[in-house]
């Protein structure tokens, strides 16, 4: 059971926050810097309103897109697909997608503040150079907004470790024990079974596995830096 | 570790009130390249609508009166959700326990904030970085691990279910964070004219309330904001430590709307989601007119 709960919260914490949050924020801020300007705007609005809502609201529109007789189920009804009962079947993608979809707006804020700060002469001096778009992203802009990676990266890393409400209102950590990241057994243990004890050391192995993240971290900005 | 560079970034967003947000800050330092492209717009777009039409289920449904999860466009637009909601039970009296929950616990951190930042912005001691660092791994510290210990101590002091109590333990929680922006913004403060108050004879408290304080309430204000918004939505803490009725706030009161006749008033739901989230989307809508955009917040978060 714990083991379990440990692999489910570390591929919740990856997936979601480092691999979808992360990218999709840096895509969506890069993106926005090359589109018309009134679209990028209204854009922004769209993906900061699932980052305003309060938690619980949020959870319970994530909740109704992925429910048996919910939104996803009614658009690929549409595309003529079978309807999938999302948060029975695949509960574990429902809730990532979920995070995704409310968490990638603080990383798209970050970026947008990180990319305004990188000089323009310097992108410009690359494309003259002969660099193409991507070759001018992956050696000059990233390397220069590297900071920011790196403290969005630990942000992002602990707020998602944390999750409880959203992942409490979609599944509960069920269908058996499928979706029982550790917050949610912290809490089941804690306080369904009374075992404060056993809750208390659930909670101490995030403490650690928090901190092993931060770390993991640090060491990548200090590597990159030319000492 | 992000060395605590003072804040720049902060001071900039703070400078320029009514400055617009994010993109009028590109035109000084990092503009857009080239001609904007259709490809990239068509894209943009595609992305908000998938972040989008999730939402779409909670305008429609609290307007229709036979709601259920499937999302469409109610059959005849109606109001009944919302009159039947507004009554003190469902809802006034939930938002307003929300309401003393988090500008309670604003209140009190912001203080305690203005107390705290002060020696760390103005006196080069030892201390300040290492404490600086434990406020930061303070403001890392997951909240759902240090629920468990928190509520045995509750049990322990004899405090569930009080509402002062759960103020002030939230006020704690958004403590370290709101120590690192009011520091930042502090330090955007110049010292010159505490320097001048000194010698007019003024105590380092008085030079804090008369002079510092007044100079940096647009930082304060972005600080009490953010510390209500956060405690305006935060679920756990008050799902843990409150339990009667008449003390739950808006966050955990929802869950009224499930269970006890085994239905779920779907469009009630709806209805009552919108009612309690508009307060914190308006004074977010506040916070990037007024005070210069998220990037007063995500200033601050650079540190």
């Amino acid at each position: 059971m714990f083991p379990q709960s440990l692999l489910l919260t570390v591929v919740f914490v990856l997936v979601s926050a480092v691999i979808g949050q992360n990218f999709l924020g840096l895509g969506l801020a890069l993106l926005m810097r090359r589109a018309h300007r009134g679209v990028a705007a209204v854009v922004g609005v769209c993906v900061v309103a699932a980052w305003v809502l309060p938690e619980i609201v949020a959870a319970f529109v994530a909740y109704a897109f992925f429910f048996r007789d919910g939104t996803l189920n009614q658009l690929t009804g549409f595309a003529g697909l079978p309807a999938v009962d999302w948060l029975f079947e695949h509960p574990m993608l429902a809730i990532i997608l979920a995070n995704i979809w409310r968490g990638t707006a603080f990383s798209m804020m970050v970026y947008q503040a990180a990319l305004n700060d990188v000089p323009s002469e310097v992108t410009e001096a690359a494309e003259i150079d002969g660099a193409s778009g991507a070759k001018s992203l992956v050696f000059v802009t990233v390397p220069m907004i590297r900071r920011s990676i790196a403290t969005n990266l630990m942000l992002i890393t602990l707020q998602t470790l944390a999750v409880f409400t959203l992942i409490y209102v979609m599944t509960a950590g069920g269908p058996t024990n499928r979706s029982t990241t550790l917050p949610i057994m912290a809490y089941e243990e804690a306080f369904r079974y009374s075992d404060i004890g056993y809750g208390t050391a659930i909670a101490v192995v995030m403490l650690i596995i928090g901190a092993a993240f931060s770390l993991a971290y640090i060491r990548l900005l200090r590597e990159r830096n030319p000492s | 570790m992000t060395a605590p560079v003072p804040g720049t970034t902060t001071a900039s967003a703070v400078a320029s009130p009514g400055g617009s947000r994010g993109a009028s800050r590109g035109t000084r330092r990092g503009s857009r390249r080239g001609s904007p492209s259709w490809g990239a717009s068509v894209v943009l777009a595609l992305i908000a609508l998938c972040f989008v039409v999730p939402l779409s289920w909670l305008l429609l449904a609290s307007f229709d009166a036979e709601a259920t999860y499937e999302t469409a466009l109610p059959a005849s637009f109606s109001l009944t959700n919302f009159t039947a909601i507004l009554t003190p039970e469902q809802t006034f009296v939930p938002l307003w326990n929300s309401l003393i929950l988090s500008g309670g616990s604003a209140a009190l951190t912001v203080i305690a904030a203005v107390l705290a930042a002060y020696p760390l912005s103005r006196f080069n001691t030892r201390f300040n970085r290492p404490f600086l660092y434990t406020v930061l791994f303070g403001t890392c510290l997951p909240i759902t691990a240090i629920m468990v210990p928190v509520y045995s101590l509750f049990v322990q002091l004899n405090l569930l279910d009080s509402l002062a109590a759960t103020t002030f333990f939230m006020a704690a929680t958004s403590l370290p964070m709101a120590i690192w922006m009011t520091k930042n913004f502090m330090d955007s403060v110049p010292v010159s004219l505490e320097e001048a108050a000194w010698v007019d004879g003024a105590s380092a408290m008085k030079a804090l309330w008369h002079i510092v304080v007044p100079l940096m309430r647009p930082g304060l204000g972005v600080v009490f904001i953010f510390v209500f918004i956060q405690a305006w939505g935060n679920f756990f803490v008050p799902f843990i430590l409150l339990f009667s009725l008449e003390n739950q706030p808006a966050a955990v009161s929802i869950f009224r709307f499930f269970g006890q006749f085994g239905t779920v008033a779907y469009g009630q739901l709806a209805a009552f989601s919108i009612l309690y989230a508009l307060p914190v989307i308006l004074l977010y809508i506040l916070v990037s007119r007024v005070f210069g955009g998220s990037f007063a917040m995500s200033g601050a978060l650079k540190g």
